[in-house]
């Protein structure tokens, strides 16, 4: 099999070059344009198996860029970057075909992992994560406190496959956590009604509908 | 001058002198009857009893006349003797008592007619003998007509004393008559005089009494401007005088009362119209008693149709109705948790936040029912407040790019260039890498802290052991500590009741803590974790023997970027302020203890897991629209 290629699209000259140090240094082969419309000619030129996108771009901005590549070049797949740590704008992201995401500031380690798992499915694209490894990354993350991630993770596991209640049930939690307790409710509703027999969601439910009410004890799945 | 005294005393002078001049009169008149009477008896009964004397002496002389003509010469002579000088006798006193006029002339007739009537009887020649018929017939034409001459005088001046007698009795009766009507009349018009001075006394008396008495009256119903007339100069017109000069100075001292109380309501109005915030004064009922144009526009009302309202009618807000409840009940000032103090007013797009002060009313008697709110317009404050918190996000943000090439760098020179580098060049690579990871905390920190103050704090809360809490935390300094040498002993009970709390947080909350007593305290200090329960909480505390915390920094220790110039390696600045959001997220509170040169002691409370469904209930309802 061929060296993994990684594009990097980043206007910090400084993120290009240690991204593409960093990556290299695990043997994978890197590019690093500073823009979109540049982006889009290296892809157009060659096959790239994975590409690190930040969203804040001078000229055509990231999302349009992934917007681009998800239909262009399902195989490729797409991490982006932010330093700016609104859930809404990576779920966006996420719903238009990115399949991971990196939070600046970030470490080599970090980086290599993300982008080596994501290289690591056979599958490219989009779909590269199955339901239930989203569903680990959520669980994972809920165990490290962080929320948002998992937010994300779960969120996207449900866009992978709507039809099934573990992530649905992990945003009720994530919710309720945040003192929403009509979303979680809402979300808990849903688990419960994809799968009656799914017992998180209920003993959720339960808790949510006792009086008094208790934030203590969520059940992750 | 004319004493109140002296018109009584002449009043009633008068009175006794009218009295006296009846007496006086009275005895006049009586006097003057006694004396009429005593006239008639002195004029006139003696000439009477003369009179008839004298007529019986003469009838008796003409008798013994008529005795010895017939032949009874010793009976007849002794009967003339006798006569003869009775009627002598009583002529005599008739002379003596002629008092009324023709008495003298009747005296005198009688006294001639009666010499006459001697000698005729004389030249009878009664001794001799002649005979009984001549001197019969000389008797019958001499003697007896002069007998008759004497008798009829005599008659006449008994008849005149007489008349004179009835006509003094007459006279007599006349001055008594007069005596009866003059006292009637003097005594009536005395009596009448005496009443009418009387009620005049009593009226002049009693009228000036009467119109000081009304005067008063009126001036405590705060008739300032009453006076009495004054009458002349007695007692009574001094006293008016006096009453006259006492309502004059109260009339200035209220008049002077009344200007400065309008003078102070005045200018306070003026201080309450001129001040830029709002304020609006209501008495204990809550009534609004004075509001301010400003306050008037922060609620879209009239100032002056708000007079008079309940302070409910104007400002919509049950907080603040309590609050003034609970100062004009108390007398103190409301006690506000942060922020809670604040007002939110849209008006349509524009929205407007308001700092409220509540000041009960102080007088120097006391308390005064009533209250005054102040509005204080911080929409400015809270706007630069806002700005600055996203200037650090997005300062934070902004800082993540370089500071990721940074630590991408030193990270990957690290890997790769490590074996090549000298000891010392080695030591500097790490030197920026342990900073770059410092930067990234601070940023970290800021982030957190800038979320925490948006309210987005998100909190895993589950009930958790306080022991369990202060192993987690003391595992994570153990190393660092030992290697300063301190000694850092853990001191939470194990028995202690689980609290409610997200663990994450609250060993981070204690890792600072912790971290910072060791960062202060000198090698060979001791660290205290300690653990108690307080009624419904449960008191964590740090406690080391450092230098403690100087006196002007202790009340600015939980501010933002506030840092002691102590240790080695300052923090953030922030660790303090995140570990107070942190606890108070957690619906607790933080406090330092601290003595400069004593060491210092960092105390928070955790609520208890067992009130936890009480907690979250309250934490699930309360708005955060406040602050």
């Amino acid at each position: 099999m061929a060296t993994p290629r990684v594009l990097i699209v980043d206007d910090e000259r400084n993120i290009r070059l240690t991204l593409k140090g960093a990556l290299e240094a695990i043997g994978l082969e890197a590019d690093a344009v500073f823009q979109g419309e540049e982006a889009l000619q290296k892809l157009s030129d060659s096959r790239y198996d994975a590409m690190l996108l930040d969203l804040r771009l001078p000229g055509m901005d990231g999302l349009t860029v992934l917007r681009q590549v998800t239909a262009r070049y399902p195989q490729t797949r797409v991490i982006i970057i932010t330093a700016y740590g609104t859930v809404e704008a990576i779920l966006e992201a996420m719903q238009l075909g990115a399949v991971d995401f990196l939070q600046k500031p970030f470490e080599p380690p970090e980086v290599r992992e993300i982008v080596s798992r994501a290289l690591d499915r056979p599958e490219g694209g989009p779909l590269a994560f199955s339901y239930d490894e989203y569903l680990g990354l959520a669980q994972k993350s809920i165990a490290q406190k962080k929320f948002s991630a998992a937010f994300v993770y779960a969120h996207k596991a449900i866009l992978v496959d709507p039809h099934r209640p573990e992530a649905f049930n992990i945003l009720g939690g994530l919710y309720e956590n945040r003192d929403q307790r009509k979303e979680a409710l809402t979300h808990y509703q849903v688990a419960v009604k994809i799968d009656p027999a799914y017992g998180p969601a209920q003993q959720n439910l339960r808790r949510l509908n006792t009086k008094p009410y208790t934030k203590s004890g969520i059940v992750w799945g | 001058m004319k004493t109140l005294r002296a018109k009584i005393l002449l009043g009633f002078g008068a009175s006794l002198f009218i009295v006296a001049l009846i007496l006086i009169l009275g005895i006049v008149l009586l006097l003057r009857l006694g004396r009429a009477s005593d006239a008639i008896l002195q004029e006139n009964y003696l000439s009477t009893l003369a009179a008839e004397n004298m007529i019986n002496d003469i009838e008796r002389q003409d008798s013994g006349l008529l005795l010895v003509l017939l032949n009874f010469p010793e009976l007849g002579f002794k009967e003339m003797r006798e006569s003869e000088v009775s009627f002598l006798m009583w002529l005599g006193r008739a002379k003596d008592n002629v008092t009324i006029t023709g008495e003298q002339e009747i005296v005198a007739a009688i006294e001639k007619n009666y010499t006459l009537y001697l000698q005729e009887i004389q030249q009878l020649h009664l001794g001799s003998r002649d005979d009984g018929t001549r001197l019969a017939s000389r008797y019958h034409d001499q003697v007896l007509p002069r007998f008759w001459t004497v008798r009829d005088a005599c008659l006449k001046l008994r008849n005149l004393n007489h008349e004179v007698m009835f006509a003094a009795s007459k006279r007599a009766r006349r001055i008594a008559e007069q005596a009866v009507w003059f006292i009637s009349i003097i005594g009536t018009l005395t009596i009448l005089g005496g009443i009418s001075f009387s009620v005049m006394l009593a009226q002049r008396l009693s009228r000036p009494v009467t119109e000081i008495n009304q005067a008063v009256a009126s001036l405590a119903q705060g008739n300032y401007g009453v006076q009495v007339p004054v009458q002349g100069r007695d007692e009574l017109a001094l006293l008016a005088t006096a009453f006259n000069s006492m309502a004059n100075k109260l009339k200035h001292f209220h008049e002077l009362d009344i200007d400065q109380i309008l003078a102070e309501k005045r200018k306070s109005d003026a201080i309450i119209r001129s001040v830029d915030d709002g304020l609006v004064v209501v008495d204990e009922k809550l009534i609004i008693t004075n509001m301010n144009p400003k306050a008037a526009a922060i609620f879209h009302v009239e100032a002056a149709a708000s007079l008079g309202k309940h302070i409910l009618e104007v400002v919509r807000d049950e907080t603040i109705y309590r609050s003034l409840q609970g100062a004009i009940a108390t007398g103190q000032e409301p006690h506000y948790e942060a922020d809670e103090n604040i007002l939110t007013v849209s008006q349509g797009e524009v929205v407007q936040h308001y700092q409220t002060a509540i000041l009960p009313i102080h007088s120097r008697a006391g308390v005064i029912p009533g209250a005054v709110l102040v509005l204080r317009d911080v929409t400015r404050l809270k706007e630069l407040d806002r700005l600055k918190s996203e200037f650090v996000m997005t300062a934070s943000h902004e800082l993540r790019t370089p500071l990721t090439s940074i630590g991408m760098s030193v990270s990957m020179l690290k890997e790769s260039a490590a074996a090549k580098l000298s000891e010392q060049e080695r030591q500097l690579l790490d030197i920026c890498h342990e900073e770059v990871l410092r930067l990234k905390a601070l940023v970290d920190d800021l982030l957190e802290l800038s979320k925490i103050e948006a309210g987005r704090l998100e909190l895993a809360l589950e009930p958790v052991a306080p022991a369990f809490l202060g192993q987690q935390a003391w595992m994570v300094i153990k190393t660092q500590a030992e290697a300063k040498g301190i000694a850092v002993s853990l001191e939470v009970p194990e028995n202690l009741p689980e609290v409610l709390v997200d663990p994450h947080k609250i060993v981070w909350v204690l890792v600072n803590l912790l971290a910072n007593a060791v960062r202060s305290t000198p090698a060979g200090g001791h660290i205290h974790l300690r653990g108690a329960q307080l009624g419904p909480k449960v008191h964590l505390t740090v406690q080391d023997n450092g230098p403690g915390i100087p006196w002007d920094m202790q009340s600015r220790i939980f501010d933002k970027f506030v840092r002691l110039d102590q240790g080695e390696t300052p923090g953030s600045g922030l660790g303090l302020a995140i570990s107070k959001e942190i606890v108070r997220a957690h619906r607790g509170v933080i406090w330092l203890e601290s003595e400069p040169g004593q060491g210092s002691a960092f105390t928070f409370t955790l609520p208890l897991a067992d009130q936890s469904k009480e907690i979250e209930t309250d934490g699930n309802t309360t708005s955060i629209d406040r602050g």
